[in-house]
Order: structure tokens, then C-alpha cells, then sequence
């Protein structure tokens, strides 16, 4: 792909640019199938904890709760001092940072799980026994970190509506990452029946090691386009099709009537 | 981390450049000491130099963003909010004594209204998120090709709206009476729905970012006296950061609201809430009519691309993955199905195009420009 830079020039080619946010599309989405299918493993494992009188499906908003904190935090503060110490915070790295955050929320659940079936008196059964003296607000720590892999690695995927792919396949671009979702739920639905009592430990312990690993195969995939980040933004928007960039409704009527 | 947080926060606001960026090169008054150093004066393109050494800031956000960003908050209200009650409403039946579905006790009861079990429920609401996940490449394809984004996302939030209302319909306590009439009134309106947000999702992001003004890092000088780039890819980041943010707000909201309008009114308000956020959306979108830039829609290219992409594909695949990974990587994939890599003799027919992407044979021109 060293070629690519000059083929960006090329309209049609432009396609090529297309295809490559695509392409790193899909290890976007694996890294969301790692969190989703664990989101409907954390409310199980909650219902065998103290809630304390609550919900035991409560603590699913503390996620959104989470990441409208944590925004505005990372725009105002986070981004900002690393730009200053020129370290530019690219999609490409964040989305490697999402991955290794990912891995810690799983590493998260993983320890809690231990301590749960050491407390239980059914010890690695703890679902066939009463609830263990442990807090589910225990489970915070792993809300937070899937949250803060979602503003890592899905925005990221929103800021490709971004990229240099050609005005007419914007929506596509779009599109794809949304049906992505509906294989990464697919395949949470295939692997829920897996995650039971006496293997729980196993199965957070499992996502935590294939987040990392994923995460570092992505880095060193990808690594080459990180570098060249600078120069894809700068080139002109592709244009697969006639004038693709955006231009005002006015403009736009007065160039239809100079074609008719 | 930067010592002093607060401080860099402060300085990072550009709030001027997009209104004299128009001003360009021209007004700026380059100083001779500058071009021999190979200073870039105020709004001309960084060099490569200044690309590594300078800091990047975001340029100034319009308020046409901060719009679409609220109709995307009202739309993901009226989804997670209308959701987060499906499977009670489906799968529980009515509690004793109740019209509407509530149960008075939200730690307690059990709010319900069909009763039909956890089988249907988890049919229906499995069928609701694919359906949501699928319709946008349909709704995508309209708007790249044939409607735009700004006509498709108006047509798509009537159909949404009209789903809403028959959910609304469903939730009635005359209706809740009966089951099976209130059950196809009910899938009726997931199938709209789903269209709807099939037409909407995919295409407010892009919209979003046809709203930015700036097309090219500039440099920039601020009020402190530091120069900064003004960078497009930082500017659509802080968008989206936002953008996401409301999502989620949008989220939160609907879907804690309406389990309690749930639980102490009835189904009818949790579905009656989002659809009056819902209706807010036109209304905006009325308001951005002359407001908002848009992108005028081209007769799809996505044939031509997979010929093109099938083309580069040919002969690099093989038995031996190693090979088959050796072949598609070795730097030439898109280089060797360049035009002009053909001759007239193999050229293959649908190739109309050269390696700008002019026509070869320019006939009568189509309805909006030619596409390559």
C-alpha cells in the first residue's frame, strides 16, 4: 500500500482510500463484539452480587452516565495536552488505545468474578447460590473502561464519514460500520450460551487476552497509515463522480443551470 | 500530561478563523523576513516542517453542527426510550386491576400489557435490531445515489414518526385489550421504524461533517502570539466527540424516563414521549432548509468500484495464504488497474474513465456531470 498516497489523486482510485477505512472498519467492530458480549454477562454476574435493593440491570446506564463525563474531559483537557506535547491523537491510536482499554475492563470483570466464586458458598457455582457480600458498584470499574473503549474506538468509526472517501459513498462508509454492528451482536448471540457457571472467570479472562492481542495485530497492521495521516488529509477530497465537494444550495442551482 | 490542563483548555478555542478564512492569502500581509525563514503567514497551507513542530488545534464549531446534533439527540430519545420498553410490553401480561400497563412500583411490580412470553418477546425485539442494523445500507443508497442526504433524512423521520404513532395506537388502553390486533399494529410499527432509522442514521453523520467549513490544515496565529494549524481531522474529531455525547445523552434519557412512565402511567406515555421529541426533528430540519450545505446526489458508482476492485483482485489469489497475503500486498494492488495500464485492445469495456478520472469518450453529458 506505499503507493497509496499517489493514487489518492486518482478519482477513481479514490476507492482505494474508501476501502482501506473499511477494511480497518472490521477490527473495529471485533473489538465491540468483545465489549457487547460481555455487557449482558455483566448483569448476570451482578444478579449474583449485594444490589442492595436495586435493580440488578441498574448499573447498564452508568455507560452512557460514564461517557457524557468523560467527553467532555477528554476534549477539553486530555486532547489537548497531548497535542501540546505534539502528540497527535489520530483515529489509528485511538482505536489501538480501545482495544487495550477493552482488555483492562475484562481484566476488571475477570478479578470480581474471582472473588465472587471464592466468596460463594457454591463456590465456582455461585448462580445456584445466594448473592456474595460484594457490592455490585464493584462492577463500576468495568462500565467505566468499556466506556472509555467506546469513545476510543466507536467514535472513531463516526469520524470516518470524515475521510477522503467520495462524497457519494459517505452514507455507504456510514452504513457499513452500522451493519458491522449487527454481526457483532450476531456473534454475541452465538457465544452467550458459553458463558455460564463453572467457566465465568474463563470467559472474561479469554476476551481480556484476545482484546490485547487484537489490539497489538492492529497496531501492527495498520501502523504504516498512522504515518501517513497527515498526508491523506491533506490530499483534495476524492472525487468519484463529478464536483464531490460539498457545495452550497445556491451554488449548486446555478452550476445546474449552466450545464442545461 | 501537560502541567497546566486548565491553561491549554483555554487556548485551544480558534474562534475567528472560519470568518476570515474566506478573507485567504490575498488580505494577509506577508512580511519579507518571513518567506526567507519559510514562515507560513496567517491561513496558508503549513509546511512540512511546521506540520511536525506545530500544535493542532480545532477550528470553530457552526451552529448548524449544534442542530443536527440535536436532532440526532431527539431521535435516539424516541428509540432507546420506545425499546427499553418492548420486552415488558410484550412479553408480561396486563397487571391485575391495570388499562395501561403499570404496575404503581417500579422496584417491585411488573409492568406488561400483551403477554405473549419470552419466546415472542425475544423474537421480536432480536427482529427489531437487525432490522435497525440493516436498513441503513438502504437508506445509505438513497441518499449517495438518488435523493440526497437532506431529502432522505426529511422522508425517513415521516416514516419514523408514522411508526411511532401506531406504537402509540398499541400502547391505547382500548387497544392493550386486545392482544393480537395491538400485536400487528405493533410489528407494523417496527418495520417503519426501522425504515425510518435506516434512512436517518446513516446519513446524519455525514451531513454533520458537510456542515465544517474547513477544508485544509491552515496555519494560524492566536492571541497568545503562538502559531497553531488549524486541522479539519481535529475539527471533525471534536464534532463527533459531541456528536456522540448527545447520542448518549439522548439514550440516557429516553431510556430511564420511560421505564418509570412505564411502571406509574402506562405504556401509552412511554411511547407518546419519544414521539413528541420525534416531531421536534422535521421541525429543525425545516429550519436548516436553506441552512444547511448539501451534497448533490450522483448516480451511483458502486458497480464500477467492485468491477474495479474484483479487477485488482484477479491473479493474486492462491492456495497458499502466505502467497495469497504476499500478492495483495505488495504495493501495486490498485497501481495495476489504473487506466493507463490498459490499451484500447484490453482495456475492459466499462473502464470509461482515464487515471484523473475524465471521460475518454465525452457523450451527451448526463443529468448531474459524469461519475468515474
Amino acid at each position: 500500500m506505499a503507493s497509496m498516497p499517489a493514487l489518492y489523486s486518482c478519482g477513481i482510485l479514490s476507492f482505494g482510500s474508501a476501502t482501506t477505512k473499511v477494511r480497518t472498519l472490521a477490527p473495529i467492530s471485533i473489538c465491540k463484539i468483545l465489549t457487547l458480549s460481555v455487557n449482558n454477562n455483566l448483569i448476570s454476574q451482578a444478579a449474583t452480587m449485594r444490589v442492595d435493593g436495586v435493580p440488578n440491570d441498574v448499573l447498564t446506564n452508568l455507560n452512557p452516565f460514564a461517557l457524557i463525563i468523560m467527553i467532555p474531559i477528554l476534549d477539553t483537557v486530555v486532547y489537548p495536552a497531548l497535542r501540546k506535547l505534539r502528540i497527535n491523537p489520530t483515529p489509528l491510536k485511538r482505536i489501538t488505545v480501545g482495544y487495550f482499554v477493552a482488555s483492562a475492563a475484562m481484566i476488571w470483570a475477570c478479578v470480581i468474578q474471582y472473588y465472587i466464586y471464592k466468596r460463594s458458598e457454591c463456590g465456582h457455582y455461585a448462580n445456584d447460590c445466594d448473592p456474595v457480600n460484594i457490592s455490585m458498584w464493584a462492577q463500576s470499574g468495568s462500565y467505566i473502561l468499556i466506556a472509555f473503549s467506546e469513545i476510543m474506538a466507536s467514535i472513531t468509526s463516526l469520524e470516518y464519514a470524515h475521510s477522503k472517501a467520495p462524497a457519494n459513498m459517505r452514507s455507504m462508509v456510514q452504513s457499513v460500520a452500522l451493519f458491522m454492528n449487527a454481526i457483532s451482536s450476531a456473534i454475541g448471540f452465538a457465544l452467550a450460551p458459553l458463558a455460564d457457571d463453572p467457566n465465568l472467570i474463563w470467559n472474561y479472562g479469554v476476551v481480556a487476552v484476545l482484546a490485547a492481542i487484537g489490539g497489538t495485530m492492529f497496531w501492527i497492521q495498520f501502523r504504516h497509515l498512522d504515518e501517513q495521516e497527515d498526508e491523506l488529509n491533506m490530499l483534495p477530497t476524492g472525487e468519484f463522480g463529478n464536483q464531490a465537494a460539498a457545495v452550497p444550495v445556491e451554488t449548486v442551482k446555478e452550476s445546474d443551470k449552466s450545464q442545461a | 500530561m501537560a502541567s497546566e490542563p486548565t491553561k491549554v483548555a483555554t487556548g485551544d478555542d480558534v474562534q475567528t478563523i472560519s470568518k476570515e478564512k474566506d478573507a485567504g492569502l490575498a488580505h494577509v500581509p506577508s512580511r519579507p523576513e518571513d518567506d526567507k525563514l519559510g514562515i507560513t503567514p496567517d491561513g496558508g497551507e503549513p509546511t512540512e516542517e511546521e506540520m511536525q513542530t506545530l500544535r493542532r488545534v480545532p477550528d470553530k464549531i457552526p451552529l448548524n453542527i449544534y442542530t443536527i446534533a440535536f436532532i440526532e439527540l431527539c431521535e435516539r430519545f424516541s428509540y432507546y426510550g420506545t425499546t427499553a420498553v418492548f420486552t415488558n410490553f410484550i412479553q408480561q401480561p396486563l397487571p391485575p386491576n391495570s388499562s395501561t400497563g403499570a404496575s404503581g412500583d417500579i422496584n417491585h411490580g411488573q409492568a406488561g400489557a400483551l403477554g405473549l412470553g419470552q419466546r415472542t418477546a425475544f423474537s421480536l425485539t432480536t427482529f427489531n435490531s437487525f432490522w435497525q442494523y440493516t436498513m441503513p445500507l438502504f437508506g445509505a443508497y438513497v441518499a449517495d445515489s438518488i435523493l440526497g442526504r437532506y431529502r432522505t433524512i426529511c422522508t425517513a423521520l415521516l416514516v419514523d414518526i408514522i411508526g411511532h404513532v401506531l406504537f402509540i395506537i398499541c400502547g391505547l388502553p382500548p387497544v392493550i385489550k386486545n392482544p393480537n390486533g395491538s400485536l400487528a399494529a405493533f410489528c407494523l410499527g417496527v418495520i417503519l421504524v426501522g425504515v425510518g432509522t435506516g434512512g436517518f442514521k446513516p446519513n446524519v453523520n455525514p451531513l454533520i461533517v458537510e456542515q465544517l467549513d474547513l477544508e485544509k490544515m491552515v496555519v494560524r496565529t492566536l492571541p497568545t502570539g503562538e502559531r497553531v494549524i488549524v486541522d479539519p481531522a481535529t475539527t471533525a474529531s471534536r464534532v463527533y466527540h459531541y456528536f456522540y455525547l448527545f447520542i448518549n445523552i439522548g439514550a440516557l434519557l429516553g431510556q430511564l424516563a420511560m421505564v418509570y412512565c412505564e411502571h406509574y402511567v402506562g405504556f401509552w406515555l412511554s411511547f407518546t414521549l419519544p414521539t413528541i421529541l420525534l416531531c421536534l426533528c422535521p421541525l429543525v430540519m425545516l429550519w436548516g432548509r436553506r441552512r444547511y450545505r448539501r451534497v448533490p446526489p450522483q448516480p451511483s458508482t458502486l458497480g464500477k468500484s467492485f468491477k474495479l476492485f474484483w479487477l485488482a483482485n484477479k491473479g493474486r489469489w492462491s492456495l497458499n495464504p502466505v502467497k495469497t497475503w504476499k500478492q495483495l500486498h505488495d504495493g501495486t494492488f490498485w497501481e495495476n488497474v489504473k487506466p493507463s495500464k490498459f490499451d484500447d485492445a484490453t482495456r475492459p469495456k466499462w473502464m470509461d474513465f482515464n487515471d484523473a478520472c475524465e471521460l475518454y469518450q465525452k457523450k451527451k453529458k448526463k443529468r448531474s456531470g459524469y461519475q468515474c
